[in-house]
């Protein structure tokens, strides 16, 4: 996969938002509609493309920890908040961005987390479990050695306690569990065929109101051997 | 025997002892350089000296000469070694050294080989008793692979004392060359074994373990004890994720996905590996309960429910029936309890309305057989120690013993004849077994009484969850096949 060399090549020792998404749409794993930008103008152009609200976010490989280097907004509702927001995280990233993200405002109450670690033991693992700030609250997760099948993917929906988020309520359609089992399998399969990807974290992965998952936060971390 | 000793207190000495007393029918060579002749058998100086091929060399030789003996079994032909001797890779660096060149060597020679380190190996039914635990249980189809030896042992132990069979027992020690998936795989291919069952403190290829469980688990049950804490949150993370999986027990969710039966204690693994040997599978998780008392059946119920299994209410026509013949005490649900109503003919037609309703598919019966227990509270009773009412108590024991034997054999009966579970949880499994009807009735079928319902609910929540694994791999809904 040309992204992860060039990464590789440049010594990163994780991919951008944008470029680990990248990595994920192109296992099938559904993101955020999105687009990395390098001026406000084109920031609004491409916010008006993807229709009000939206979301910006700073994007660079160095860049893990959006929300405390303070570069994300959500919720712009119009193209003069877009100009505002776009200058405030160039001001506030203190570094060197490969431009800005022009993310959809996904809508839904239903955070979930899923995620690769490569075990010493067992080799690629997958993660499912609650997403959001519950991840490190309620440590709901559950996991699967790669490959899964199917039926390891719905299993391991099934063992997290807090199982009834996925299930219809309050006018929230049931989630919609072919597309995460096919996110999950999809996940295994990146920690198979690429032996460079150390750790991926999808989170948060909102269920939409209509049950559909969409990953609207992604980091990938790499093994840079040379780095140690 | 390389490495056969004289002196009883010497592992050359117990082994060598265990495969004569377990009535090896091939000839035993006894190596030594200075006795002529250990336990009766000719000893010979050098294995290059015995006549004819040789099978198999057991070596308890001193760490520095397992090597030169190995060799020594690579010029013969020797087919396999069983390596007990200990001060390898479980002691430092150096000893690990020395354990590497150990597997180098064996590699050379081309020989399977077990250990180092380790207490032996098992063969029931080719009457091979190659360890040095002087344990020798019937031979049925259960095989266990342990990391440690003794734990092994408490299972044979526990074996010869309910009388269950085993297929075979490798105590895999060090693992220098042959691996314990390597042993799981062996068992899954066994056509004696039927059950497996493993006791693991590590797995260092865990890929590879996993692999050779998913290859298994299809056709038989794999049971697994895992000894040691799972080490936690020694990975460098950089993630969510990471950090998590540090904290969590990835082995056992490896296990499970690969459709082994984890288990909490030995007592656990004992019990399901019987369980497993002598019963099918139910085919949902929904069970009636039929007791004696009260209490047994409350508790029943709440070990059934812990276990993910499902008590679901009694059909109308099963009330309707047991309405013809119970007081009218009797609880009117699931669990049916008797409120000691009745005689056993009672109970016995309790039972057979269960476990011929389509309701359930697995029965827990509790409260089996009265007589080695009336024994047990009558011994000393001053009222039957009366020259006059001594013959009374026994013509009141003999009764018992008969309709015990006469309830045993319907039980086994029932079970055979619907292809479902019934396991019987009763106070008669804690009294002793010389004069009990019920345990030599259900010894017969390998099966076993269960001391407590916890036991019982336990076990067939293993059998339940293993069934529903053997469906989801068939692609079947739960009900079916």
């Amino acid at each position: 996969m040309e992204l992860l060399e060039k990464a590789l090549k440049k010594k990163q020792s994780t991919l951008s938002e944008y470029d680990s998404k990248q990595l994920l749409q192109s296992y099938g794993v559904p993101v955020t509609r999105e687009y990395l930008v390098r001026s406000a103008k084109e920031a609004v152009a491409k916010a008006a493309e993807l229709g009000y609200p939206v979301v910006l976010k700073g994007c660079a490989a160095a860049l893990a920890h959006k929300t405390e280097s303070d570069v994300v907004r959500l919720a712009l509702a119009d193209a003069k908040a877009v100009r505002r927001a776009f200058k405030e995280i160039k001001a506030n990233a203190g570094m060197k961005l490969d431009g800005v993200l022009v993310q959809e405002m996904v809508k839904g109450q239903r955070e979930l987390v899923v995620g690769l670690i490569r075990d010493a033991q067992f080799g690629p693992c997958v993660m499912f479990g609650l997403g959001g700030i519950y991840t490190e609250i309620l440590r709901d997760v559950s996991f699967r050695v790669a490959p899964l099948e199917k039926r390891d993917a719905l299993e391991m929906m099934d063992e997290i306690k807090g199982k009834k988020i996925l299930d219809a309520f309050r006018g929230m359609e049931p989630a919609d569990k072919e597309t995460l089992a096919q996110a999950l399998i999809a996940l295994g399969e990146i920690g198979l065929q690429h032996p460079q990807v150390k750790e991926i974290d999808v989170n948060p992965l909102i269920l939409k109101k209509s049950g559909e998952p969409v990953a609207v936060d992604a980091l990938v971390v790499l093994e840079n051997a040379k780095k140690k | 025997m390389i490495g056969a000793s004289a002196t009883p207190s010497k592992w050359g000495f117990g082994i060598l002892h265990n495969l004569i007393q377990g009535q090896f029918p091939g000839p035993i060579y006894p190596i030594n350089l200075k006795e002529k002749e250990i336990l009766g058998r000719k000893a010979y100086p050098s294995l290059a000296e015995t006549p004819g091929p040789v099978d198999l060399a057991v070596i308890v030789v001193p760490p520095e000469k397992v090597i030169p003996a190995v060799l020594d079994c690579g010029r013969k032909g020797v087919a396999a070694a069983v390596i007990i001797t200990a001060g390898f890779g479980e002691v430092g660096a150096e000893e690990m050294r020395r354990q590497e060149e150990l597997s180098r060597v064996i590699r050379q020679t081309g020989m399977a080989a077990i250990g180092p380190n380790c207490q032996g190996v098992m063969s029931a039914q080719s009457r091979l008793f190659a360890q040095f635990l002087w344990l020798f249980p019937p031979a049925g189809k259960i095989s266990i692979v342990s990391q440690s030896g003794n734990v092994g042992g408490s299972l044979m132990g526990r074996g010869m004392a309910f009388g269950i069979g085993f297929s075979k027992f490798v105590s895999s020690g060090n693992e220098a060359v042959t691996k314990c998936h390597e042993l799981l795989e062996y068992f899954g291919e066994d056509p004696e074994t039927e059950v497996v069952m493993a006791y693991l403190e590590g797995v260092p290829e865990g890929r590879a373990f996993f692999r050779a469980l998913k290859r298994v688990t299809p056709r038989k049950p794999v049971l697994i004890l895992k000894g040691g804490v799972t080490e936690a949150g020694s990975r460098a993370c950089a993630s969510h994720t990471g950090i998590l999986a540090g904290e969590s027990d990835l082995f056992a969710s490896a296990c499970r996905q690969a459709g082994a039966v984890l288990v909490d204690t030995l007592d656990d693994l004992f019990y399901s590996a019987v369980t497993f040997a002598s019963q099918p599978l139910p085919r949902t998780n929904r069970v009636g309960i039929v007791t004696w008392g009260g209490g047994w059946g409350v508790l029943a119920a709440d070990a059934c429910v812990r276990e993910g299994l499902c008590l679901p209410a009694l059909p109308a026509e099963v009330i309707a029936e047991l309405n013809e013949f119970l007081p009218s005490r009797w609880s009117h649900n699931n669990p049916v309890d008797l409120a000691a109503g009745g005689g056993p003919g009672v109970l016995s037609r309790t039972l057979e309305l269960m476990v011929k309703s389509p309701a359930f598919d697995g029965v827990v019966q509790l409260g089996i057989g009265i007589s080695s227990f009336l024994r047990f509270m009558t011994q000393s009773s001053f009222f039957f120690g009366h020259a006059d009412r001594a013959k009374v108590r026994e013509t009141l024991l003999s009764m018992a013993v008969e309709s015990d034997k006469k309830f045993s054999e319907k039980v086994m009966r029932l079970s055979r004849e619907t292809g479902k579970p019934i396991l019987s949880a009763s106070d008669t499994a804690s009294t002793p077994s010389e004069d009990n009807v019920v345990m030599q009735t259900f010894r017969q079928e390998g099966k076993i009484i269960y001391p407590t319902p916890f036991h019982a609910a336990r076990c067939l929540g293993h059998l339940a969850r293993y069934a529903r694994f053997r469906q989801k791999i068939k692609g079947e809904k739960p009900g079916q096949g």
